[in-house]
């Protein structure tokens, strides 16, 4: 991590003249205005449409049943399970810039990590309704939780799904913990500044009484740090314990070692592509470039080439495995997903996690606003593929040939996916109009301001 | 449904007065018998009246009928009680009935003139399920998949439910007046205006009814048409013998079996439950195995098991036959053989190697082998197979003869021939027993129009069908097991059918009908079956022991007959055609269907969506062909094809299925149904008929296969509605399943099982197989386990139909059938090994293999399929939420999930509006009230019939008996007419499952995964032929 803390963006600032009321000013004027811009209008007219379209899809599966879906034998679990793991290491990113490089003193993450949080909390939101979504009776996945009850029923602790409960909602909490504890001061911020009684009242209800004294801030820190601790375990044990899901399971192409790993660098990198997606027309339209600069971008576009090449390290690691396992349904079941029937969706997932990242090697491309977006679109496609390939494709054919089958997904199953970004992006959109999008108080700390002297720690 | 009014030609449920020594009880002994008294019947003729009033058709309590027949089961545990014989409704308790307990009466089925002993399982008063009856001898306790699906016919609400003119719904009384009038001027004019056309029926009853008919009617005419079996033997034995005889097969006996294209462990062939039973025996490598060779236009059950197998088109099978004649005589020095003929496809060196083998195989087994023959084959195969076989010397040995019930009759199609032409000229009174003609016709016979010419058309039939459309009068028939009758099977062994309930919607059986028309004075079934039987059966003792028992021993006699010369065979230029035939030269095959018959069958949604033995097309039928055939006609697995054949055409889509021969064509008959049902296709209903008629192409010349067919692929594919091979034909699929399939089906030559008899154990390696715990269970009581011997299975799938009835499981339609949404709970799985053209095939049942690791228990997380002590894998529908994870994990993929709720809104295509609507009510009554309805959302699978398990425990415990082997059956293998399938207690040594279990060829499937199944497969072995090795 020294290459990516020599290059700390705040030591040479792209522009000097960031100083504490232009931070504030920056970020606060965000919520202030009367009328956001015209493409939040946008944005959010067509995000509360997909919205309209996944409370649709969600009616009408209660009403139906999983049979809308494009669900089969063999492959039972489909794009809701799919769209569960997206969305789950999409949440990765979140956590990891929070808290990890809070921890490693990556200060450059200050400009990034207050919408990440967010995103992380928007992104556990959506994966955590698929599960219940995708399960056969959905007035019940309650049963998956240890609740003592009068039918003297306890869950069943072996299984995978039942560690799934505990690892995203310990994540789900200690991520909205987290998020929330580090915008209080920013919260205190707005409520300084509001005009109206009601935001005062609002703001003022959720900034619990902070009044910036130097014995909070010692708290603040304080508990900042201990979280930040607790929460750092948590990023690479949510999807470890995801791919749990899979690798204890006995197909082939889930029984495997090396997806723990795999597929926590594949979080991080989703996650990161996500950022990226995310901060680039944020920062565009909400007039942020001054804080969120170039140079995080190009940041980020390291750590997305890093994880790309882990990612493909992985890919590549399968097909070795399964070779070397001698076990021939092993073998088959990875041949399969590169020339099988399924091998569009392979090849697609390797276009996009393992070339397109690739373009990050030249730092002309690190720094143009325009591939960074769309490398992120594309690795988040990449990333959605990833999990179809490992889900449905090693579904579809396991041991018995004759139990072998093609899944074909439904235009349900697109609108519940398309209605899930929908889910994401209102909750995003309100975030960025009513909440702090950047840690103002965070960023304060890095600014040229705060080290006149020129003492940068 | 058609009027309010009571319909007062049904009979009241009258009680009979007991006998005079009874007649005023001073102590009754039950209400029932208090209630005998005429107070009691009039309150009940009342009752019985208004209720009908408010509901006519209603199927609630009062239907739910019992029988209380003579002699029936109870006859012998209520002995101190009069004889009843009429229907009571369940809300009065007869004495000794505990409510809820099943009971078995014996019946019979007869389907196209093939009768099986049946045991028809009633709860409380609703027959749910058949089993075979064990002591029958034409099934010895096995049943076909069409008889597993009798019952769901039964309580189809699409039966015909009044009697109609013209559309317009009447009632038996119009019937029978206008019937009085018109058949007395038909008697009065010697009947010559009058046909009868009825579908092929064993019954001596209407065997009588006939005669007397002729009688009174010397001119009428019979038609018997039966359109789904060839008459090959019938009409071959009269060329060989000159005389009609029944061919009847020991399987047990033959060392060698060479079959022509024949199916003789078909469930329709007569006594074919009993040949594959015998068959299979002789499949057991520890005991001298038979050699089986099959030489046949697609594959077969028989062919399946063969030892060789050679497809070769239908129409070169009579070439094939005057070469085997030679080459036999030739052999064993039989004068009179044919002249070797010099067909072009004789002379593939394949199949001339193959005719050597075989000639030299046969004459080493003289009074050892057998030769047979498929029924839709000509007369001239069917010759030379008696001659082969009397030549062999098998005759009285592995082949014996009876007289043929039909003896004189000239062949079917001719008859029908006949009578079309004179249909609406000298003909002008026809009446329909049973059959469907107007659909089933060859389509060149014009049968439909010159039908609408007479003037007067009666149908009877259990369906308002496309024959019953097109006819005047349309009279419901009652189902079988709704109405007394009776049945004689191939052997002759007679039994008489017993109703098992009051018929649903008031119908008559065809000796009824008959007999009204005729004047007769028994009318009702069980007095026209006494009638028949008078002096055989005329001590009522007798008669209610053979109703109870189910079967009275009644052997034809064997004849044996005197072998005339046969004229020398001419070989047309087909019959000398290459293996090879070009498009327009192709072969049409149309054979029966193996699950909708001639298509009587099509409103069964059971049938219509159990995959079928090859191909495993659900559905619908396709035009099936070779890979061969197929690539030559640059078509592709499902694409859209016109058939084109004697000017007529024909579209559906094409289906690749290995194994089928070169050059040949096939399309099952009985689909494109329009008058079927909501199921099957209805006009009216708007229900698009399922798959398309066979019939159009069929000409009376050639039924069952015609050459000069011309194929032309069409633009548009579909994804074919089978249960297996979706999707996986690519390359990568194919060489994927070959090089697995030694694992999945292990097979081997009695030679390596000799020398190495557990080949089959080390078809796999792996490391040793540890657990990081110890056994959690330890099976200190019962271990239920199960195999499955590859070696019987001939693929007939009855264990399916079997296994649905029994556990009520949901039919899913063509539609969630090609998405994957299978519900069956056992599979038969198809594998085909090596040359795709020609193949060899292997079955393999898979049920849940109640894995004693089990993968599906470990990963559930509100624990809703957990292990039982003894062993079963018991899945609680109560507590699942529908993960799903369980059947991901299960490397068998045998769990079944409801997608949508089959049950209450799918089912087939009939939607359902939950249990509401009156149909929904008739057909709920086929529901096995021991087995949970699965409601949408949960995961279901197969339990070894859990259901059977308990009752026999709690019965045992309640006798204070331990449990003997053979006293639970699983519903596959009580119907498995091969025996394949053994259920037991596996720590019981003693046990036929425990010791097969511990068989040298057993092993576990996937056993290498630490599973360990409780379900063993034993290997197949093959005997092959060394010289053709």
């Amino acid at each position: 991590m020294a290459a990516i803390s020599d290059v700390n963006p705040f030591v040479q600032p792209p522009k000097g003249d960031n100083d504490f009321a232009r931070v504030t000013d920056n970020v606060s004027r965000i919520a202030e205005v009367n009328r956001p811009p015209r493409a939040w209008y946008i944005a959010f007219g067509i995000s509360t449409s997909l919205l309209g379209l996944f409370g649709i899809s969600v009616a009408y599966l209660f009403w139906e049943g999983i049979g809308i879906w494009g669900n089969m034998n063999p492959s039972y679990w489909g794009f809701p399970i799919v769209n569960f793991v997206f969305w789950v290491g999409i949440g990765h990113a979140g956590t990891l810039i929070s808290a990890i490089l809070y921890l490693m003193r990556q200060t450059w993450r200050t400009a990034i990590n207050r919408f990440a949080e967010a995103m992380t909390i928007f992104a556990v939101i959506c994966a955590a309704v698929f599960p219940g979504l995708h399960v056969g009776r959905p007035w019940l996945p309650y049963w998956m939780f240890p609740i003592p009850n009068q039918m003297q029923m306890w869950p069943q602790f072996r299984s995978p799904l039942e560690w799934d409960v505990f690892a995203v909602g310990t994540y789900a909490t200690v991520s909205l913990l987290f998020w929330y504890m580090g915008m209080i001061p920013d919260l205190a911020t707005f409520r300084d500044r509001s005009t109206s009684p009601l935001r005062r009242a609002l703001y003022g209800a959720f900034a619990m009484g902070w009044r910036g004294s130097s014995r909070q801030w010692h708290r603040y820190e304080r508990a900042y740090l201990l979280l930040a601790a607790l929460a750092t375990p948590l990023v690479l044990s949510v999807h470890s314990v995801v791919s749990f899901d899979f690798a204890t399971s006995q197909m082939p192409g889930w029984h495997t070692t090396i997806f723990p790993p795999y597929f926590v660098a594949g979080a991080i990198f989703g996650g990161f592509a996500m950022v990226v997606t995310l901060a680039v027309p944020a920062r565009q339209f909400f007039g942020l470039k001054r804080i969120i600069t170039i140079n995080h971008l190009e940041l980020m576009s390291k750590i997305i080439l890093a994880t790309g090449m882990m990612v493909g390290y992985a890919y590549g690691m399968e097909f070795f495995i399964a070779w070397y396992s001698g076990s021939a349904y092993e073998g088959f079941a990875l041949l399969n997903r590169a020339v099988g029937p399924f091998a569009w969706s392979y090849w697609a997932m390797i276009f996009c996690n393992v070339v397109t990242p690739q373009v990050f090697w030249f730092k002309s491309m690190r720094r143009n606003v325009w591939v960074i977006f769309f490398v992120g679109v594309l690795v988040n496609i990449g990333m959605w593929f990833e999990r179809f390939v490992i889900i449905v494709t090693s579904g579809s054919r396991d041991f018995l040939p004759a139990s072998w089958g093609y899944f074909i997904p439904t235009a349900w199953d697109f609108a519940t996916l398309a209605g899930s970004f929908g889910l994401f992006f209102t909750l995003f959109l309100l975030f960025c109009r009513y909440l702090p999008m950047v840690a103002m108080a965070e960023v304060k700390a890095f600014v040229p301001a705060a080290h006149a002297s020129g003492d940068h720690h | 449904m058609s009027s309010l009014k009571p319909d007062a030609n049904k009979k009241l449920p009258v009680v009979t007065s007991p006998p005079a020594e009874h007649s005023a009880p001073t102590y009754w002994k039950s209400l029932a018998e208090l209630e005998g008294r005429p107070e009691f019947v009039a309150r009940a003729r009342a009752e019985r009246v208004e209720d009908e009033v408010e509901s006519p058709s209603s199927p609630e309590r009062r239907q739910f009928m019992q029988i209380m027949s003579a002699g029936a089961a109870l006859a012998a545990a209520a002995g101190c009680r009069w004889q009843e014989d009429h229907m009571l409704p369940m809300s009065r308790t007869p004495e000794g009935r505990v409510a809820g307990e099943t009971r078995r009466f014996a019946t019979a089925c007869d389907i196209g003139g093939t009768t099986v002993g049946v045991h028809a399982i009633s709860y409380d008063g609703r027959p749910i399920k058949l089993e075979g009856n064990p002591s029958h001898p034409s099934n010895r306790g096995a049943l076909g998949l069409l008889h597993q699906a009798q019952v769901l016919e039964l309580y189809d609400p699409d039966r015909s439910r009044s009697p109609q003119l013209d559309g317009q719904p009447k009632t038996w009384v119009d019937f029978d007046a206008f019937a009085r009038g018109h058949f007395e001027a038909l008697k009065a004019s010697g009947g010559g205006a009058f046909a009868v056309i009825a579908s092929a029926s064993s019954s001596p009853s209407r065997a009588a009814l006939r005669a007397r008919l002729t009688e009174l009617l010397p001119q009428a005419t019979w038609v018997e048409w039966e359109p789904g079996l060839g008459e090959g033997s019938r009409l071959g034995t009269q060329l060989a013998y000159g005389a009609a005889l029944l061919p009847h097969y020991d399987f047990a006996k033959a060392d060698v079996v060479v079959s022509l294209d024949a199916d003789p462990l078909d469930d329709l062939y007569p006594s074919g439950l009993a040949n594959a039973r015998a068959f299979a025996a002789r499949r057991d490598p520890d005991q001298p195995m038979s050699r089986v060779y099959a030489i046949e236009s697609a594959y077969t059950q028989l062919g399946s098991q063969a030892d060789h197998h050679q497809p070769l088109r239908a129409e070169l099978i009579r070439a094939f036959a005057v070469a085997l004649d030679a080459e036999v005589s030739a052999a064993v020095g039989a004068s009179g053989a044919q002249p070797k003929p010099t067909s072009a496809a004789l002379n593939d060196p394949k199949i001339a190697k193959l005719l050597t083998a075989l000639a030299k195989d046969l004459a080493a087994a003289k009074g050892r082998s057998l030769v047979v023959a498929g029924e839709h084959q000509p007369p001239e195969v069917h010759a030379l197979v008696c001659r082969l076989n009397a030549i062999l010397d098998n005759v009285g040995k592995t082949v014996s003869y009876t007289e043929h019930p039909n003896k004189d009759a000239p062949a079917r199609v001719a008859q029908l021939e006949a009578l079309t032409a004179k249909l609406g000229s000298a003909v002008s009174t026809v009446l329909v027993l049973g059959a469907n003609p107007v659909y089933t016709a060859p389509q060149d016979l014009g049968f439909a129009a010159a039908y609408a010419k007479v003037q007067t058309r009666i149908h009877v039939g259990t369906y308002h069908d496309e024959t019953g459309k097109a006819s005047g009068w349309h009279l419901p028939e009652a189902h079988w097991l709704e109405t007394w009758g009776d049945v004689r099977a191939a052997d002759g062994t007679l039994s008489i059918q017993q109703p098992l309930i009051e018929a649903l919607f008031g119908g008559r059986s065809q000796i009824e009908v008959l007999a009204s028309l005729l004047g007769e004075t028994h009318t009702r079934g069980l007095d026209i079956v006494k009638h028949t039987h008078r002096e055989r059966l005329a001590d009522p003792r007798k008669f209610r022991r053979t109703v109870h028992d189910g079967l009275i021993d009644d052997q034809l006699p064997r004849v044996s007959p005197e072998l005339k010369a046969l004229d020398p065979i001419a070989l047309g230029e087909r019959d000398n055609a290459p293996l090879d035939a070009q498009n327009g030269q192709l072969e049409l095959v149309l054979a029966a269907d193996s699950k909708v018959y001639d298509g009587r069958f099509g409103n069964s949604s059971w049938l219509q969506e159990l995959p079928e033995q090859n191909g495993k097309l659900a559905w619908g039928n396709a035009a099936v062909m070779s890979p061969a055939t197929a690539a030559a006609l640059g078509l592709t697995d499902g694409q859209e094809v016109t058939l084109t054949i004697g000017g007529q055409s024909a579209r559906t889509h094409a289906m690749i299925v290995p194994g089928t021969a070169r050059g040949s064509v096939r399309l099952t008959l009985g689909y494109g149904r329009t008058r079927a049902g909501r199921v099957g296709g209805h006009d009216e209903q708007r229900v698009e008929p399922v798959g398309i008629s066979g019939y159009a192409l069929q000409s009376s010349k050639s039924p069952y296969f015609a050459g000069g067919l011309q194929v032309s692929a069409g633009a548009g594919t579909i994804e074919l509605s089978a249960s297996q091979d979706v999707h996986t034909m690519d390359q990568l699929g194919r060489e994927g399943t070959q090089s697995r399939l030694g694992m999945i089906v292990r097979e081997g030559t009695v030679e390596k099982y000799k020398k190495e008899p557990d080949f089959a154990k080390h078809a796999v390696h792996h490391p040793p197989l540890l657990s990081l715990w110890n056994d959690p269970v330890v099976y200190d009581g019962h271990k239920w386990g199960m195999t499955i011997d590859l070696n019987k299975c001939i693929g007939c799938s009855a264990c399916i139909t079997a296994c649905q009835a029994e556990n009520n499981i949901p039919s899913v339609g063509a539609k969630n059938l090609a998405r994957g949404r299978e519900m069956l709970w056992l599979r038969v799985d198809r594998y085909f090994k090596g040359d795709p053209d020609n193949p060899e095939v292997a079955y393999q049942p898979l049920p849940c293999m109640q894995c004693e690791n089990a993968p599906c228990e470990q990963v559930c997380p509100v624990g809703a399929t957990m292990h039982s002590s003894e062993g079963l894998n018991d899945m609680v529908y109560n507590r699942c939420i529908g993960t799903r994870y369980c059947a991901n994990n299960c490397p068998y993929k045998v769990r079944r999930f409801n997608y949508l709720n089959y049950n209450l809104d799918v089912q087939a295509v009939t939607p359902y509006h939950g249990f509401r609507d009156e149909d929904a009510r008739i057909k709920a009554m086929v529901f096995n009230p021991e087995v949970s309805i699965r409601a949408r959302g949960v995961i279901e699978k197969c339990t070894f019939c859990v259901q059977r398990i308990q009752n026999v425990k709690i019965k045992a415990k309640n006798a204070k008996r331990s449990i003997k082997d053979g006293d639970i059956r699983t519903a596959c293998q009580e119907t498995c007419p091969t025996q394949a399938i053994e259920f037991g207690d596996l720590n019981d040594s003693g046990a036929k499952v425990a010791q097969l279990a511990h068989s040298p060829r057993s092993y576990g499937l996937l056993e290498e995964l630490n599973n360990r199944p409780r379900v063993r497969y034993l290997a197949r072995v093959k005997n092959p032929n060394p010289e053709l090795g």
